[in-house]
């Protein structure tokens, strides 16, 4: 009996190879195909992939400008509330496939990195896109992993969704970009990703104090330092979860009166942080 | 965001569910024209000015709004949670504050 089964799983991994063979062929003679990254990119190279991406970008700001239009028109925010908008005509779903030409066509140039970095947010948003991100961590990996422009695109990383690909594409900057920097957002970014799901807290909450510990003094954006950053961030993981008191807070009210959070102690509470924007 | 809240404010008794607002407006005049235009009937803290006042800093708020649901007893129980979800987990609160009313009534 033994001897039948292991038989029929060597006929099992046969008929696997067998099956894989042809999509393996596929995929080699795909990268065969990809037009190869020129080791250095010439200032003119850079020039019009800037120019080109610079046209792009003009006509989706048209194109997002027209689709949110209904948005500005509503006058009150009921109506506001009311518009449905078509998301088969969503400009972000609309360009993705010319933006994904685009970085094929520009290989190399900062222009083309930051083409491939809107491409992720924008297939991040469907899971139908998968594919498409596949694609482009790929490209990432292969020809910009040492580029220091890197950190453009893996900055605001935790505003994407913890996709597969996307956990991928942070791990691998982290672990092999040559840029202190760039391997700072990096680990940020997935520490804040891992962190925001139950399952994998601790990690994420591990990978933002190995950021205060090493990666501190590093800019996040602008003024702010990962430093700054992360304090609020591993004070959030520590206080601000589902089953834990909230807080006090102690201010004045907009209408100059002293109140404090736990006055109201009894009833459910909606806490609403807001701005009229 | 309003409307919706309006409508619970109004859909519960002052009792069980308060709203309860941090505002982080550039200036204080524009805190008080915001309540004014959009008809809020609860109160809201000012954050001092700005998106960095230290209520949302503390509260590591890095985007507006957001929103924490929180039970009689100031436990977090939901994170920015809206539209229909927002209802479901509010009656769910109110339940449990139903409960504890009606045990409290036996003792």
């Amino acid at each position: 009996m033994k001897k039948i089964t292991t038989h029929a799983f060597l006929l099992l991994k046969v008929a696997i190879l067998l099956f894989l063979a042809p999509i393996y062929g596929f995929a080699s003679t795909e990268v065969m195909l990809d037009d190869p990254t020129p080791t250095v990119v010439t200032k003119a190279q850079e020039t019009s992939a800037r120019d080109a991406l610079d046209k792009l970008q003009e006509r989706m700001d048209e194109a997002w400008t027209e689709y949110l239009a209904p948005m500005r028109e509503a006058k009150t925010a009921e109506e506001r509330d009311a518009i449905e908008l078509d998301p088969e005509k969503d400009p972000g779903v609309m360009f993705l496939p010319e933006l994904f030409k685009f970085s094929s066509d520009h290989p190399g140039t900062a222009a083309c990195l930051e083409a491939l970095s809107q491409v992720i947010s924008m297939a991040s948003r469907d899971e139908k896109n998968g594919w498409i991100l596949e694609k482009v961590v790929d490209r990432i990996l292969v020809d910009y992993i040492e580029h220091p422009d890197l950190k453009d695109l893996v900055r605001f990383g935790h505003y994407n969704p913890p996709s597969a690909q996307n956990l991928l594409l942070l791990r691998a900057v982290a672990d092999r970009s040559p840029h202190r920097s760039v391997q700072g957002s990096a680990f940020y970014a997935l520490g804040k990703l891992l962190g925001s799901t139950e399952e994998t807290r601790a990690e994420g909450k591990q990978l933002l104090e190995r950021v205060q510990k090493e990666f501190a003094d590093v800019l996040f954006f602008r003024e702010t330092t990962y430093g700054e950053k992360v304090a609020g961030d591993l004070f959030e993981l520590d206080h601000l979860q589902v089953g834990q008191v909230a807080p006090e807070i102690i201010g004045t009210a907009i209408d100059g009166n002293l109140m404090q959070l736990s006055a109201f102690r009894g009833k459910v509470v909606l806490l609403d942080f807001w701005g009229d924007w | 965001m309003y409307p919706h809240e309006r409508s619970l404010v109004k859909n519960h008794t002052a009792d069980q569910f308060a709203i309860v607002g941090v505002n982080s407006e550039d200036s204080i005049e524009a805190a008080r024209e915001a309540v004014e235009k959009n008809k809020l009937t609860w109160k809201s803290f000012f954050d001092g000015g700005g998106t960095n006042g230290p209520i949302a800093t503390r509260w590591n708020v890095s985007g507006w709004p957001t929103t924490y649901l929180l039970d009689e007893h100031g436990v977090i129980r939901y994170k920015d949670v809206r539209g229909e979800t927002l209802d479901a987990a509010l009656e769910t609160l109110i339940d449990l504050w139903k409960a504890a009313r009606e045990a409290e009534a036996k003792l």
